[in-house]
């Protein structure tokens, strides 16, 4: 089924949205301000342009608001997206998403709710990535986590190393040596190749793994790849800005943590000191390294380096790794960067607009699918889809089933019951099966759990 | 200075101070006193110039922050000079110095007292005495807010002067409705506490007169010995309970009668003031009952009032404290630095302030440590702007700088180091009895002539808070 989408701004999460929608086959039109964008993504993507501001009347018509199923605001501005909204809902637009930044549309008790405007979801970029930067914290061996199934089920990062117990075997062993299966690795990242594994597959040293697992077996299993997740309590933050204030607010309430947030600007580090109760905030330079050893990096657990600018980021983590920081988090969003961190020693980075576009992705794909997450450095997705009797993937067990190269089942969630699916298991009606894909698989997994 | 104006508000305030003058003159005539006349005098004498300045200043423009300052400091410094009348043409006091300085000590809810004898006082000069605490406890220029319609004037400029409490807190959007309700609810509070001291046995003049100071945290009483003179466990209490709600910030009093109990509370200088009198009053019984001055249940008694006493400022006493140890005066020395909470009517440098600057200081100590830190100084979970912090410093070093110096100039006078320094610091801080000469058990009397004029001043620039009066001495202000 395709929809007819109104896309507001080609920034980067903008584009990364026109990207996936497009390949998905959904029809979009997309404006943005800026003429220089418009023609790129015209180039590039199969998706109709117009150059415009998104609040205006006329540019919407143009746009074919009139038909569209779904209008998407990302723009920069957060009143444009709202305003888009709010007009859309007057063409009767089915769902309405926009990006909203300010926290403060959000604050209780809230008087007026987004959907008296006409905004049926809005994501908060910072605070989504902040979310995913605690649950990095609070996993510290992890490189990367995503939630599934009411977070009862967990994809996890791990890069293995020489301690790892596992190193050159093949998945066939492994899984004969650990016959009460309870994870799954849906993926190997080895340098900048994706593989979706199979049982022939061995284990390489400094290969990243990525498990499925219930989020109560994942201790066990890190402890298996010969890592463990040590409690990370003096945190240190670099840059005041949009996430590091979201991720500070975040981890501020946590009483056992130690935090100390660095930011340059004397104005702001003043707002976010009255902000935040617990936090130091501490006014001055990341990139100083005399004023980093003052503030006592070498003590420090875990250092999340999110200024606005990702080169200081990156090269901060490096340093900090070198200095032995336990667990570094950049925030990244450049895309191309993002196969680059494993490999050179970044922990984990995270990306706004791979988050902000994942959560939008999430709604979009509707019907079967219940949660997708794109994952950074990996080009492929993780899909929950949940079955229903008409889907054919209840009909017979998986053994029997043809299930496409490239694509892998993760785990199966059955009522509380979090199963790691075998051969001869068969789903049923309403399980929530968590399917790793790389693009090019994903139209026929979709017609597995399509009636 | 916009003089017209500055003169014609001083006016109109003269003329209330006049009126409420007249009010004493129905107890000298119920009781037949021979201050009945000279009452009346004065009381015609302040309506009277009150009016010629009413006249003949014209106003014309608009009370500019600067005239504030005036209004503030002259209105108190006319208040207090008409408000000796009384006592000097009754010839009760026959040295103008000693009755400008009893009104002054009244006014500014000092509380100390030039008198050998009170009771040799009639019952009307008393009633006046308590009545100028009880008008100064709440500030003259907000009753006069309150109920004169003062045409043309910036009321919110008069009201930050006279509260200049370091986060001033306005309880409603007009100043003259803020003024209103304070005033409320401090007649209320006094009207309770006033119906509680009959129910003690105590006549409705009494009565009245120990509520006055009580509510004023003034320290005027109607007996030489004090509250002492009543003998009676009840009116102690009954004292002590209300010394303590006049030391909290009276816009608490207000949530509380709107509802909001809690935001006691919820209020951290409240806490901490409670703290303060709590931890002080613990010592001092430790104190009184290791020196063997009472037993265990006097010893309890009389550390909780006397510490409840300084540290609201009021000045009452129960017992002569000259005569404990001197570790025991030391304490009440130290809190009667210390004061009421900021938006009380009790004086000193206020509990809020002596947080801000302990916080201040904590801060500091974190600094060392981490010398680019941003830390702010947290009250009730908000933070108090830089400013304020600076302020508050320089408050302090002119309190400390005018205590020294006119400590000095009292020494100079041939006092002794103890009753010099003790009689500065209670003028000031608006408490009344200090230790050595100028103990619970002496009086003013004894100071020298220019002495009880410094100390006079002293007890103004206290009350107003330093700097609205000395603002008044430097070059900027008469330019």
């Amino acid at each position: 089924m395709s929809l007819n989408i109104v896309l507001l701004g080609l920034g980067q999460v903008g584009s990364h949205l026109a990207q996936v929608l497009s390949r998905e086959s959904h029809n979009i039109v997309a404006i943005d301000l800026n003429p220089v964008l418009c023609r790129e993504a015209d180039e590039c993507l199969d998706i109709k342009v117009i150059a415009g501001q998104g609040s205006d009347r006329r540019v919407l018509e143009a746009a074919g608001i009139e038909d569209a199923d779904m209008i998407i605001a990302v723009t920069g501005n957060d009143e444009t997206n709202v305003l888009a909204c709010a007009m859309a809902a007057r063409y009767d637009v089915h769902q309405k998403i926009a990006r909203i930044r300010n926290p403060r549309f959000f604050e209780n008790p809230p008087r007026f709710t987004l959907a008296d405007w006409g905004v049926d979801l809005a994501i908060q970029p910072e605070v989504e990535t902040a979310k995913e930067i605690v649950l990095l914290i609070k996993r510290s061996a992890a490189t990367e986590v995503l939630e599934f199934a009411g977070n009862r089920v967990q994809l996890v990062g791990v890069r293995i190393d020489a301690s790892c117990p596992l190193l050159h075997k093949t998945l066939e062993t492994v899984s004969r040596e650990f016959p009460d299966k309870i994870f799954r690795v849906v993926a190997i990242l080895r340098g900048a190749e994706t593989i979706i594994p199979g049982g022939n597959d061995t284990f390489q040293n400094r290969d990243q793994l990525f498990v499925i697992a219930s989020a109560d077996d994942i201790p066990d299993v890190i402890a298996l790849m010969g890592k463990s997740d040590e409690k990370l309590e003096q945190i240190m933050i670099l840059g005041g800005g949009r996430v590091g204030r979201a991720t500070a607010r975040l981890l501020d309430e946590e009483k056992d943590l130690a935090i100390k947030l660095i930011e340059s600007d004397a104005d702001r580090a003043l707002k976010l000191a009255d902000e935040l109760q617990r936090t130091l905030v501490i006014q001055g330079d990341g990139r100083d390294f005399n004023l980093l050893a003052t503030e006592g990096i070498l003590e420090t657990d875990a250092l999340i380096s999110a200024t606005n600018d990702e080169e200081t980021n990156i090269l901060t983590s490096l340093l900090a790794k070198h200095l032995g920081v336990t667990k570094t988090i950049a925030l990244v969003n450049r895309r191309e960067y993002l196969p680059l961190m494993a490999p050179i020693g970044v922990n984990a980075a995270v990306n706004t607009n791979l988050i902000t576009s994942n959560a939008i992705l999430r709604l979009i794909r509707r019907g079967d699918v219940v949660s997708l997450a794109s994952l950074s450095g990996l080009d492929a997705q993780a899909v929950e889809y949940l079955a229903h009797a008409e889907s054919r993937i209840t009909r017979k067990p998986l053994s029997k089933i043809n299930f496409p190269r490239g694509a892998i089942l993760g785990a199966v969630t059955r009522g509380d019951e979090v199963i790691i699916p075998v051969g001869d298991t068969r789903i049923r009606p309403e399980d929530h099966v968590v399917v790793f894909s790389l693009p090019n698989a994903l139209p026929e997994v979709d017609k597995l759990f399509s009636g | 200075m916009n003089v017209r104006i500055v003169g014609r508000v001083l006016g109109f305030l003269l003329i209330s101070v006049g009126l409420l003058m007249a009010v004493p003159a129905i107890f000298a005539w119920y009781y037949g006193g021979d201050d009945l006349q000279a009452i009346l005098l004065s009381a015609a004498l302040t309506v009277a110039a009150g009016g010629v300045m009413a006249l003949v200043f014209r106003p014309k423009g608009e009370l500019r922050l600067r005239d504030s300052f005036a209004v503030v400091a002259l209105g108190w410094l006319l208040a207090s000079t008409f408000g000796a009348l009384p006592f000097y043409l009754s010839g009760y006091l026959p040295a103008f110095t000693d009755a400008f300085f009893e009104s002054m000590s009244g006014f500014t809810t000092t509380g100390a007292t030039v008198l050998v004898r009170i009771e040799q006082l009639p019952h009307g000069l008393l009633f006046w005495r308590s009545l100028t605490q009880w008008l100064g406890g709440m500030g003259i220029i907000i009753l006069s807010l309150a109920i004169l319609p003062l045409v043309g004037v910036g009321g919110t400029q008069l009201y930050k002067v006279e509260i200049p409490g370091p986060t001033p807190d306005k309880i409603a959007p007009r100043v003259r409705q803020t003024a209103k309700t304070l005033w409320g609810v401090y007649a209320l509070l006094s009207g309770l506490q006033a119906l509680l001291l009959l129910g003690g046995g105590l006549n409705l003049h009494e009565a009245l007169c120990q509520t006055f100071s009580t509510m004023a945290t003034g320290g005027f009483s109607t007996r030489t010995d004090s509250i002492a003179g009543f003998n009676s466990l009840f009116v102690e209490s009954v004292v002590v309970v209300f010394m303590l709600v006049a030391g909290t910030n009276f816009s608490l009093h207000y949530h509380s009668l709107r509802g909001r109990v809690s935001d006691y509370w919820k209020s951290e200088e409240f806490r901490f003031y409670l703290g303060i009198v709590a931890v002080f009053a613990a010592l001092l019984t430790v104190n009184n009952v290791l020196a063997g001055a009472y037993k265990a249940g006097d010893a309890v008694r009389h550390s909780v009032f006397q510490t409840v006493s300084i540290t609201t400022t009021t000045g009452f006493t129960t017992a002569d404290f000259g005569g404990w140890s001197s570790s025991a005066q030391l304490i009440l020395l130290f809190l009667m630095f210390i004061g009421g909470c900021a938006g009380s009517t009790g004086g000193g440098i206020k509990m809020l302030r002596v947080m801000i600057i302990l916080k201040q200081g904590l801060v500091e100590l974190k600094k060392l440590l981490h010398p680019r830190a941003v830390i702010p100084v947290r009250i009730d979970g908000r933070s108090i702007a830089p400013g304020v912090v600076i302020n508050i410093l320089g408050f302090m070093f002119l309190y400390i700088g005018l205590l020294i110096l006119s400590t000095l100039a009292m020494t100079l006078m041939g006092l002794d180091l103890i009753t010099a320094f003790s009689s500065v610091a209670a003028s000031i801080g608006n408490i009344g009895p200090g230790l050595g000469g100028v103990g619970p058990a002496a009086n003013y009397q004894d100071i020298p002539l220019a002495g009880k004029w410094l100390l006079s001043f002293c007890m103004l620039a206290g009350r107003l808070e330093i700097y609205t009066v000395l603002v008044l001495f430097t070059r900027d202000f008469w330019k």
